[in-house]
């Protein structure tokens, strides 16, 4: 399947965000951990928003969820996805605690359930970003 | 030290454009059209206005709306705002009208919106608009859209509640049945069940039908004390309550899939009203997707969580039936113009409680609930008015 990375959009990594990109490059989803109060936040601040202590700190997470809820997109409403659906919008929730928004791969539309165990994959769109996604687990 | 803001205010002055196609208006000459139109129906000249609040829209926006539009009207308030809460902004901007004349800063306030994003946009240009109300690292990339999030939502109280597309394809067809009856609405043959569920899949659940219009179109009202309320031509409707809850901008940072910031605006309204959902006449609440009207009449209290699906069913939110619901026809059937959508339940509820909705005339309407919601569930505001009866 051919696919035109250039049209599609590409996060621009923040200070605050820059160490989670990095992570994804290299293949790990990274989370910022409270060592105030516990919190585990996605996506990234510069404080904790449980307690708002500056003592985040990034660690590696498991990479693994479950699903919460998902819509099969039929009709693409960004550029340069065209050509990619239907695909499988997933809402998230990681076994650390966070929701993420991403997309399901690998797996049908009818087999697809709620609770159902995910784990993360990634997928590089540019030199510089690789962009997380999902597949069952 | 507190203000007492139930009764405090009213409604004199409504204005409503056309809707629908209108590919000679732009979105600045929608909203002064708008505008001029509910200065006559308060008996006001343009020197009476010392207050002005205007909302973003998406085709002509500018970084100071507000302070342009004067500009562009010649008016030159001492309160002067552009609000920017989505679909829930026309009733931020009561709020703040009332906040503001009651603690004396102005005394007229003119609250008007206009947009054209039908004609003004082409299919791409609105693609990347609507895109921009997504997070831009961790939802835009992904290529979906907020359709997708209304559907992630609507699957979630599917699954947790057991409710059906059927039941959310009731609500586009009562929203239908009041278009109908009003000829000031869009869309108006009447739709059935099996039309919704056989219309093109969006982002399932979600079909075409589910779906609420994108049209151009204005409306405004003006906001004075109701101490003044009888120096005007119009019946004033009086502002009894408001409530706002805002939990998050992006879908995926809520603290549920099922549940909205709703809960917290609608209790605020009732409680500074002083009344229950059992005391509203109709309710005008947002209809950006069929599903929406579910969660939003559970949070409101007008049934017990979970249960908007039966509540909708057999014509319950339609004339006649326990709480008519959007009686204009709603986003579904009326228009739905970005931003100002919620405008038009605003102006729609003042209609009603004046009694001139003619074939769609609430029967002995005296209090009812407007509620606007911004972005993918994120803002919510909950508006009570009724008239003088009612104060």
């Amino acid at each position: 399947m051919s696919s035109k990375p250039m049209v599609k959009p590409v996060p621009k990594p923040t200070p605050e965000t820059r160490p989670f990109w990095d992570g994804c490059a290299v293949g790990e989803l990274r989370l910022q951990h409270c060592n105030s109060c516990q919190h585990v936040q996605y996506p990234p601040r510069k404080l904790c928003s449980g307690c708002f202590s500056q003592e985040v700190e990034w660690r590696v997470a498991s990479g693994r969820g479950k699903v919460l809820s998902w819509s099969m997109v039929t009709a693409p409403s960004a550029p340069g996805f065209h050509e990619e659906v239907p695909f499988l919008s997933v809402m998230i929730r990681l076994d650390e605690g966070p929701v993420m928004l991403s997309v399901l791969r690998n797996c049908a539309g009818d087999a697809v359930d709620f609770d159902m165990p995910v784990k993360v994959i990634f997928e590089q769109r540019t030199e510089e970003i690789t962009i997380p996604y999902f597949e069952p687990a | 030290m507190t203000v007492d803001l139930r009764g405090s205010v009213a409604i004199v002055g409504i204005g409503e454009t056309d809707v629908g196609v209108l590919p000679e208006q732009g979105s600045t000459e929608l909203c002064a059209e708008a505008a001029r139109l509910a200065l006559i129906n308060a008996g006001l000249h343009k020197k009476d206005v010392d207050g002005l609040i205007t909302c973003n829209p998406w085709v002509e926006p500018h970084l100071y709306h507000a302070e342009m539009f004067s500009e562009y009207m010649q008016i030159f308030p001492k309160f002067c705002m552009t609000l920017n809460a989505g679909g829930a902004t026309s009733l931020t901007a009561v709020l703040r009208a009332a906040s503001a004349i009651m603690t004396g800063v102005c005394e007229t306030v003119l609250i008007t919106h206009g947009d054209n994003p039908r004609s003004g946009m082409t299919g791409a240009e609105t693609g990347q608009k609507m895109t921009t109300t997504l997070n831009p690292q961790f939802e835009l990339p992904y290529g979906v859209g907020l359709t997708s999030g209304y559907a992630m939502a609507a699957r979630a109280h599917m699954h947790q509640y057991g409710t059906t597309q059927e039941q959310f394809a009731q609500v586009a067809v009562s929203a239908r049945n009041h278009a109908a009856l009003n000829p000031a609405a869009e869309m108006r043959t009447p739709i059935t069940i099996d039309d919704v569920l056989a219309s093109k899949v969006v982002s399932d659940p979600l079909h075409a039908l589910n779906c609420s219009l994108w049209s151009d179109g204005g409306a405004a009202v003006v906001v004075v004390a109701a101490e003044r309320a009888k120096d005007f031509p119009n019946k004033p409707v009086f502002f009894l309550g408001c409530g706002e809850g805002h939990w998050h901008e992006h879908l995926f940072q809520t603290r549920s899939l099922t549940t909205t910031a709703a809960s917290e605006s609608g209790p605020r309204a009732f409680e500074m009203a002083g009344m229950q959902p059992s005391d509203m006449d109709f309710a005008n609440v947002y209809d950006c997707f069929t599903n929406v009207v579910l969660v939003e009449l559970e949070d409101l209290g007008f049934c017990p969580k979970g249960e908007g699906g039966s509540f909708v069913e057999n014509g319950n939110i339609e004339l006649g039936g326990s709480l008519p619901v959007n009686t204009h026809g709603g986003l579904l059937s009326h228009s739905h113009t970005g931003h100002p959508g919620s405008m038009f339940a605003l102006t729609e509820a003042v209609t009603q409680l004046r009694g001139d909705g003619g074939a769609r005339q609430v029967a002995d309407a005296q209090v009812g609930l407007v509620h606007g919601q911004g972005g993918v569930l994120s803002s919510h505001a909950t508006l009570i008015l009724g008239t003088q009866a009612a104060l």
